[in-house]
């Protein structure tokens, strides 16, 4: 959480306070691009990018609006419109009903599906769907909080996150069933 | 609950989104359905392992890494407010007050040679620099051709390498010559003095953001005193009183456009006209304010309300003093002298448009 002062003297033309702030939201800024961009370079750019956008927006920043939310939306629309490559994701509506296939017993004792394994399920997932779960997951936001960072409607939100869920589900199933049984 | 209901209670469930009622709806649909309480352990499952997903940090400081950015930003960022605030000058013709500033002329300049007309006209105007000293100076008259002016040409302490004389009176008394010489040589060197030099009755503005008037539009100054906002490299002043001795009217050095507002026509002993000339550019209103003209580089050109081109004439030559206006304001004599030592008269109708040479 940022403190409100510090927002403010940046906004009234603090540098110092500007650089301070940046570098308290850095991290921030850095793990959605990471998950979003899921490499480390382009994350870096990224990155960059949106601190810079951050320092010269920083007047336009209004209170109405939630800090984290505001920077997100920097960050997050940074990643989708300049960085995504155009990658080949996965169909979320094929795999609605695999997801609810019955599973082996077998499976359901396997230990934890690895990181890795959910980093790259989760860059399958078509850009917002994937920006949600991030969201989610990496900044600890509520659906309001994604709606306002995304700017979307918060039953889309919902929507994204339940589908970005089962379409995990599906491909970290598939993953075990090529690494552990194929 | 249908199934599909139950899907997104369980996922509201990961999200801490159900209230008590809904969180005990949703326990007994599982306990009786064993393929939802399936989905709902691995959902469970799954959102646990996100929940566990590395904070990733960056290798190196971010902040760190774009500081030479921000600081080039900044910089951009004060440049164009000094443009802004620069721009704002000129309209209100007194920018060159600026270069007197001394630290903050650099960034100025610089500011202005990067972006827009301003820059632009800030390079064409540089090329003349290089000459400065050939500096064009003007003189305006409200009453026509000044009897005086070929003995103010003679007497003139410009530089010889001025290449045109900076003619004032030659009643002018000598601290206006001196002062006139000294304000040459500071602009020779592209650096001027901040004191402009006023005389008793012509109003010297050099303060930065005020000024006689904007651009090379005509501006009717409150008394017959000229207004010298952009500092000049040398300033002169025609009398309308030939009996009457005048004083230079002298402006910093500096590259500013040069401007001469047209008092009220109604001369009278003593009523002087003084401007700035600022070596590069210089122009002039009408008597009536209606038109203006500027010489830059070899071109003089006429325009009605500052920004109306009506007419132009390139000066093959030397001007011999200053173009000047009809009382009427209709025309805009120029004398030129051209390599052969011969002045060639023209007279401009401003309101036609017409350039016509005035056989003698």
């Amino acid at each position: 959480m940022v403190e409100p002062g510090l927002i403010r003297a940046a906004q009234q033309g603090d540098r110092d306070a500007l650089v301070s702030l940046l570098r308290e939201i850095e991290n921030h800024v850095y793990r959605t691009a990471y998950y979003i961009l899921g490499n480390e370079q382009d994350a870096l750019d990224a990155s960059q990018e949106a601190l810079i956008r951050i320092y010269t927006k920083i007047t336009s920043y209004e209170e109405k609006a939630q800090f984290k939310t505001w920077v997100q939306r920097i960050v997050t629309n940074i990643c989708i419109d300049k960085f995504r490559r155009t990658k080949p994701v996965v169909s979320i509506e094929e795999h609605d009903m695999v997801f609810r296939e019955k599973q082996d017993v077998e499976e359901e004792v396997l230990s934890a599906y690895a990181a890795k394994d959910i980093r790259e399920a989760i860059d399958k997932l078509p850009d917002h769907h994937r920006a949600v779960v991030v969201l989610r997951y990496l900044q600890d936001f509520s659906y309001n909080e994604i709606a306002d960072s995304l700017d979307l409607p918060l039953n889309t939100v919902k929507s994204y996150l339940f589908r970005a869920r089962q379409q995990l589900q599906t491909l970290l199933h598939d993953y075990q069933k090529g690494g552990v049984r194929g | 609950m249908t199934c599909q209901e139950v899907v997104e209670v369980m996922n509201r469930y990961l999200d801490g989104d159900l209230d008590e009622h809904e969180r005990v709806l949703l326990m007994e649909h599982l306990k009786n359905c064993p393929d939802d309480q399936e989905l709902f352990e691995r959902l469970q499952r799954l959102s646990e392992e996100l929940e566990e997903l590395p904070k990733v940090t960056p290798p190196f400081s971010l902040v760190d890494s774009i500081l030479p950015q921000l600081a080039e930003i900044d910089a951009l960022r004060d440049a164009k407010a000094a443009q802004a605030a620069v721009m704002d000058e000129e309209r209100t013709q007194a920018e060159e007050a600026a270069a007197a500033e001394g630290g903050s002329l650099g960034s100025h300049r610089a500011s202005r040679k990067r972006t827009g007309w301003l820059g632009r006209r800030t390079a064409a105007w540089g090329g003349a620099t290089a000459v400065a000293a050939a500096a064009i100076i003007l003189a305006v008259s409200l009453n026509g051709p000044h009897p005086n002016r070929q003995t103010a040409m003679l007497e003139s302490k410009a530089p010889a390498a001025a290449g045109n004389a900076s003619p004032y009176s030659s009643a002018a008394d000598q601290e206006a010559a001196d002062t006139g010489g000294a304000a040459m040589k500071s602009m020779e060197e592209g650096t001027g003095s901040s004191e402009p030099a006023t005389s008793p009755t012509a109003v010297s503005d050099g303060s930065r953001g005020t000024g006689g008037g904007s651009g090379t539009k005509p501006s009717t100054p409150p008394s017959p005193s000229a207004r010298v906002g952009g500092v000049g490299g040398a300033s002169q002043f025609n009398k309308s009183d030939p009996n009457n001795s005048g004083s230079a009217n002298l402006g910093g050095p500096s590259m500013g456009i040069a401007q001469f507002p047209s008092p009220p026509a109604s001369p009278s002993p003593g009523t002087e006209q003084g401007f700035a000339s600022q070596g590069l550019a210089a122009s002039a209103a009408s008597p009536d304010g209606k038109y203006s003209y500027t010489v830059t580089g070899n071109l003089l050109e006429v325009f009605e309300s500052g920004d109306k081109k009506l007419a132009e004439l390139k000066l093959d030559g030397e001007l011999q003093g200053s173009p000047s206006w009809s009382s009427d304001s209709t025309t805009l004599a120029v004398e030129v002298k051209d390599g052969s030592g011969a002045v060639k008269k023209f007279k401009i109708a401003a309101a036609e448009g017409t350039v016509e040479e005035q056989k003698s």
